[in-house]
Parts: structure tokens; sequence; C-alpha cells
């Protein structure tokens, strides 16, 4: 699952909604806690607004094992 | 509910009376400790089994002197996660000597029953359609226990050093393995 | 080092066996992950940030050289290469598939090793000096205790579902590298005016939210009554820690709010009534283990080596790491060398595959096969002789394992912060790394001497940043990382707490703020001070008044 295929909605009862849809997923553990996430709409796409979700989807920042972190 | 004494499915005879509720005559009665000691001079005069439940912040220690009156203390766990009735079931069968039944009542999870055995438990009330068989397996899970217990099998101490020959090499456990 | 017995390693077979069954169900969906979330985190799994971690106990942070490469085979088979080894002597696998773990635990279980009590509200692992056994000041060896304490808490019936997690810490000698008085309990093996020996007692340490320094409860405990003790000390948190929240769950909070006279009075009064069903300590049983622990079969060596003497006055780069990377031996013409994890970017702690064998071959060939953890996230050869400090110091450049900075203001502890964690507020590693940049002069270094920094990702303080000369702690800002910084703070037989200095920084500002304070504390030292010293002589404000541009309360 990535950002990009991202579901976005402006109001919580939407996100309410879109989370309890994943509940056929959740039990056939393709996923295993949805959440929310705050994000504004940046040039190419969604840019979450929390360093953690920024992190959550691009990836630790930090060079580990034989990865280098992408720029 | 399904009740489990030792490892097998059991009849439960016991009635759990309602604080306001008239205690019924004849019949084995489970009362909470507030009951019992509101009307615990009346209730000694009873010729039938009396048992008390405890909620996971009353220790039994209060009720240590009427523990040769009862046939059942039930220690609830509210959630899995509130450990004290282990504590209390230790300090009911080692501290206080008792010999009857110790229920574990309220969220009682197979992955725990080991621990409530080990530590005194020898009854739990499983939850609606619990497959008995299954949840009796979790007891042979594990095999190795480091602590002394309640009841049930030797410690590795015991294993280690048999009381009969407090020799001065422990016992054939002892097989090292090499890489 | 302690060899299992065929009870031990059933239980650990038992128990991987367990959890295969376990994740079995979790993966058939037969378990919710609420359902599966207790059974996992009672063997060391947790769900971060990208996926899920594996927390390996490594025990008091001692580890065999066969140890040390069946690690490097599950970082090579079952995560991305690499390890990371935490403040509390222990593995992290950052990225392993749930449907691996129970082959993970097979593999361990395979080296007499497991992740039980990795996680979770029980007793966790015990950690103990990584000295142990080797230090010249060492009364008795703690990793005997700390061997029976692992014993003793592994599946405790009782103390499997405490208020929260509860942490001991052993050492054997006066000074203190274990930290014991930030522990839930900290046991410091003495000896009483016959010779006999013990512990001092310490309980009610901490670090996170609320931290705190541990008060002794008992100034001499007999060996033989150790367990019995534990058994009483656990009881009572038990029955009467909090478990109303969260945050006043530990330990230190009961001890704190009942005064720690009448929270030891509680405890003996447990302790007496435990005499005769408590877990007994024959002393048969304490020569057993013993057995394991005895020193290796050591050469008669000269104190001084010419071959060492003459490289470390030739080769400057040979020097410097013994400045930093040696410690003194108990037994003449041997060496403890530190391993340092935290070369300049690199991430602390971490170590790969390649390394972890690298670090085998050498233990195997000059080490006895012996390694330590330790709680500075650094690993240790223990006995190493004066005259192969020279090959054991290329075999470690060789692997890039040789920098020279252990003590040093770059050898920086580090939790794995935002990077990784799901409970972090900000980064630590890259903070790590900018001031290991900012400080790469080895001169410099040398002329900063001792100072540590610690950095924490959030207020949970699995970098220590509470006993840190300079701790530095992330914070939240509106979804920004800020980072707050405590002074004088210090987990050794002196142990304090810092104190918080002035607002935080942004994420950008941080190493300038440690660049500041490095260049206060040099105006400010006198003759022979290291930081600590000066900050404790001078008090904050002139760090405050650097930092800050003005004078502040
Ligand atoms: S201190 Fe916070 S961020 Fe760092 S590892 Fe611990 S929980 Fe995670």
């Amino acid at each position: 699952m990535r950002l990009g295929d991202a579901h976005d909605v402006t109001k919580e009862t939407e996100a309410e909604e879109l989370i309890a849809n994943t509940e056929a997923d959740v039990a056939a553990c393709r996923v295993v806690e949805p959440y929310a996430m705050t994000v504004e709409k940046a040039a190419r796409g969604l840019k979450p607004v929390s360093q953690r979700e920024r992190i959550r989807a691009r990836g630790p920042t930090v060079p580990y094992g034989h990865h280098k972190p992408r720029a | 509910m399904v009740l489990l004494k030792g490892d097998q499915a059991a009849q439960d005879p016991w009635i759990r009376v309602a604080d306001e509720d008239p205690v019924p005559d004849g019949a084995s009665a489970l009362l909470t400790y507030d009951r019992w000691r509101r009307d615990r001079d009346r209730l000694v005069l009873r010729n039938a089994p009396l048992g008390i439940i405890l909620h996971s912040e009353q220790s039994p220690l209060p009720i240590a002197d009427d523990l040769p009156r009862l046939g059942l203390v039930a220690l609830e766990f509210p959630k899995f996660t509130d450990g004290r009735p282990y504590s209390h079931a230790r300090l009911l069968r080692q501290r206080l000597g008792y010999r009857g039944e110790v229920r574990a009542v309220g969220n009682v999870l197979r992955d725990q029953l080991l621990f409530m055995r080990r530590c005194g438990f020898n009854a739990f009330e499983l939850p609606d359609g619990a497959d008995v068989g299954e949840w009796c397996s979790a007891f042979d899970e594990i095999s190795v226990f480091y602590q002394p217990a309640a009841n049930g099998p030797p410690s590795a101490m015991d294993l280690r050093w048999p009381a009969e020959s407090p020799a001065e090499t422990p016992v054939s456990v002892f097989g090292m393995r090499g890489y | 080092m302690y060899r299992y017995d065929t009870l031990d390693q059933n239980l650990v077979d038992e128990r991987a066996r367990q959890f295969r069954g376990q994740v079995a169900r979790r993966l058939s969906g037969e378990l919710s992950e609420a359902e599966f979330r207790p059974l996992r985190l009672m063997n060391g799994l947790y769900l971060q940030l990208h996926a899920y971690m594996v927390r390996v106990a490594i025990p008091y942070g001692t580890l065999s050289a066969d140890q040390m490469r069946a690690l490097a085979y599950i970082a090579r088979t079952w995560d991305r290469g690499y390890g990371h080894f935490t403040t509390r002597q222990n593995i992290q696998f950052n990225w392993p598939n749930l449907a691996d773990v129970p082959d993970i635990l097979d593999a361990l279980a395979a080296v007499e090793m497991h992740a039980i009590q990795t996680s979770g509200n029980c007793i966790r692992n015990v950690t103990a000096d990584a000295y142990a056994g080797v230090a010249d000041d060492e009364v008795a060896d703690p990793r005997v205790y700390a061997e029976i304490i692992r014993q003793w808490s592994s599946l405790h019936p009782e103390f499997s579902f405490l208020p929260r997690k509860f942490k001991v810490a052993v050492t054997g000698a006066p000074q203190d590298r274990a930290a014991l008085r930030v522990h839930d309990i900290g046991l410091r093996l003495c000896r009483d005016s016959d010779g006999a020996l013990g512990f001092e007692v310490m309980v009610g340490g901490g670090q996170g939210r609320t931290p705190m320094i541990g008060t002794t409860i008992r100034s001499f405990l007999p060996e033989a009554d150790l367990l019995t003790y534990l058994e009483a000390i656990l009881r009572v948190y038990n029955m009467l820690g909090r478990r109303d929240n969260l945050y006043k769950a530990r330990i230190k909070i009961l001890v704190h709010s009942l005064g720690a006279e009448t929270f030891a009075a509680m405890v003996e009064d447990e302790w007496h009534q435990l005499e005769d069903t408590g877990p007994a300590l024959p002393a048969h049983e304490i020569k057993r283990i013993r057995a394991f622990f005895l020193p290796p079969t050591y050469e008669d060596l000269e104190a001084t080596v010419p071959e060492f003497e003459a490289r470390r006055r030739q080769d400057t780069a040979f020097a410097r790491w013994c400045q930093t990377n040696l410690a003194r031996h108990r037994r003449s013409g041997y060496a403890i060398v530190d391993v340092s994890l935290k070369p300049e970017g690199g991430s602390p702690g971490d170590i790969m595959a390649e390394q972890m064998e690298a670090v085998a071959d050498l233990a195997k060939r000059y080490s006895f096969g012996e390694i330590r953890v330790t709680h500075a996230q650094n690993l240790v050869l223990p006995h190493v002789k004066l005259a192969e400090l020279s090959a054991v110091w290329e075999g470690l450049a060789a692997a890039g394992l040789e920098t020279p900075n252990v003590g040093l203001v770059t050898d920086i502890i580090a939790c794995p912060g935002l990077d990784f964690c799901n409970l972090a507020n900000a980064r630590s590693i890259p903070v790590a790394q900018r001031i290991i940049e900012r400080f790469r002069n080895l001169d410099r270094q040398h002329d900063i001497g001792e100072l540590r920094i610690n950095i924490s990702g959030c207020i949970n303080a699995c970098g220590h940043h509470h006993v840190g000369h300079i701790g530095i702690l992330g914070v939240d800002r509106k979804g920004e990382e800020y980072y707050q910084i405590t002074l004088g703070g210090s987990s050794d037989e002196t142990a304090s707490l810092g104190k918080v200095v002035g607002p935080s920084f942004s994420y950008d500002a941080i190493t300038d703020a440690v660049e500041v304070i490095v260049t206060t504390y040099l105006a400010q030292r006198c003759q022979g001070e290291r930081f600590l010293d000066t900050y404790r002589r001078v008090g904050a404000q002139p760090f405050k008044e650097d930092l800050y541009g003005i004078a502040q309360g």
C-alpha cells in the first residue's frame, strides 16, 4: 500500500467509513492496523503533514544495513 | 461459560448471589467479599457450602480465618493484564494453606492457564464455546519450570538437586550440548 | 560462559514451538492482532514504524563467538544484513517478516538464546557490568547471580503480568558500569565485615517520564537470600503497584509514594514470611552456576610487552585507539578491548553481519571465544593478550571497527528514534551522526575528554538521555522535530539526573547548541576536570548564558 494509492477525504466521518471498509483486509491479514493521517496537497501528490508519516511513507532517513536512504 | 476443573470440563454447582439477593437455602452459594463481611454472623450458621469471590484488588489475607468454612475462593481477573490474582492464589495456597477450590474467573485466556495452575488455581471459567481439549493443550506446551510452585510438576531446581541425594554434582539433566 | 543443560534447552525449544503455533494461528486469521499482541510481546516481537521488530535477549551482555555468528546468520537470512545493539545489552532486528519469526527463534534456540521477556510487563532481560569477571576492581562475578536471576525470572508464573515492565541490573564492582541506580532493582555485590558475599539492594530507580534515582533498601543481603528477597519485592509491587495509570505504574512511583522506608519494611515483612515457601538458593546451586564462569586458562604473562610498547610509540593511530579503547584487565599481560560501534556516518549500536563475523573470529582467536555487549551500545573483547593487541586492532580495522572514541564525545548513546520507532517524537540517529561529524577531529575529542551524550527520540528514554552528561530528548512541536537538552546526568556510582537547561532546539539548531555547551565547558574547566566535574562545580548558569544569550533565572 502506497501513499500514491491514497484516498483523500476531508471529513472525519468519511475517514472512519474508509477505515471501516478495510475490515475484510484486516481479517485476511493483508493489513495490520489501518488509520487515517493528515496530509497536504503538494506539487506531486500528497505529502503527510507530520514527520512521522513522511518517514513511514518513505523509509528511514539514515542508511541502515546495505541500504542507503533516498535523497 | 465453560468450567474447567483440573483438565476436564465440569458441571458448576455454585450459584453466584448478587449482594441484594437472598442467599438460597441448601445450595452452594458464591458471595462477594462485601456480602460475606456484612452477613457473616448469619452466614456461618448455614449448612450448605459457601464460597467467596475476590476482585483483583482484594487480598485473601483478611479472610484467612474463614478459609476452613469455604469450599471455593474465586479470584477475578478484570483484565488479563491484571496480574494480582496470581499473587493472591499463591498466598492462599502457600501462606494460608487453603486446600479447597481456587477458581480463575473473568478475563481468562488460554495462554495464561499454565501460569495460573502453577500459582495454585485448580479451576478455570472459560469463555462460552471454548474447546476444552484445545485449551487444555496449553498445559502441555511448556514442561520446564524454574520456580517452585503451589502445585504441579517439580521445578528445575528440584530435578537438578533431588532431596534424597544432596550430592556434590547435580543429576543427569546436566548433559551439555556441543555446537 | 553458562551452558544450557537439557532443562534449559527444553524450555527455549518448547517456547519457540509454542510461538510457532501462535504465529500460525495469527497468520490463519484465527487470532486477531488484539489477541496476538500480548503473545507476541511475550516473545520480544514489536510492531514498529515500518515492520515487525524482534528483540533478542543477550543475558547480562555475554555472547560466545558462535552465538555472534548465529546473530550474523539471522541478520543476513531474515533481516537486511545488520542488527542494532541496545542500551539494555540486547540486539534488535528491524525488518523480519512475521512468518519468519519462528525460524529466527529456532535459530536462536540452537545456540542457547531466546527472545523471552524482552518486552511486556514482566521481568526483563537481566543486565550486568560488561566487564564482569575481568575488571580489576571486582569483588565477585555478577554473571553468576545474573544467570540465577535469569532462570528464576523466566516465565515466572506470578510475575508475568506486573503493573509495568521490570528491569534488574547486577554489578560486582564499586565502579558502576551497569547504571544500577536507574533500574527497578539494582544489585551490587559486596562483602560484609566477615567476608561473606551478599548484595546492596537498590530499588525504584528509573528513567522515562518520571526519572528517579534508586534508593538502597538493604545494605547487605546474604547471597543465599537473593531469590526470596527478590520475590518479596516483586510480590509487594505486583499487589500494590498502580494499574490505573500507565505513567504511574513503575515500582519507582510505588516506592516514592509509600516512602522508601515503608516500602522496605513491607518487603522485609513479606520476605520473612516467604522463608519456607520462597525459591531457595542453596550453596550447591550457586556453586554449580559459578563453575561456568570460572576464569579461562590464562597464561602467566609479563605486565609489559616491548613490541606492544614500541608500536604504541611509533604508530599514532594505534596509540590513540589504545588510549580510549582499552581497559585494565585483572590479569597481568591482558587487556579488555572495547569495540566502538559509533563510527562516523554510522548509527550508534548498528553492526553489519560481516562485522559480527569479524568480531566472532577475533574473539575466537584472541579472547577465549567471548564477547560482551555494553550498555553504551559497544562491544567488548574481554581478554586479549597485550602482545596480540596489534593483531586485534588490525583485524578490527579491516572490518571498519577500529573507531578510537570510547568514552569520548562521539561515543554517543542513541535510541532508534523516529527513523524506526513507532513511539518516537523525533529522530535520534541523524542527530547523533551530525554531532559525530561535527566533532570528528580526534585531537579535539581528546582535548574535550570524557563526555557522554545520550539521545532519546521520546520521553520513554531508551537512549538514557536523563543520565547523559549532555542529554538530548526529542519532542514534537506540531509535527516538527525539536530537541530538549538536559545537563549533568550520570549513570555511574555517582548517579544523577540531568536538568533541563532551557527551551528546546530545532533539528537544524541542535548540533550548534551541543557545540556551544562544549565550548562553554572548555572555557570554564579547571585543570583535569571532566565535563561532569565542571558542570557540577559551576552549575547550569554559564551554559544557559551561552546558549540563550541572556541571563536566565
Ligand atoms: S526512546 Fe522513544 S523513540 Fe527512542 S526507542 Fe524508546 S520509545 Fe522509541
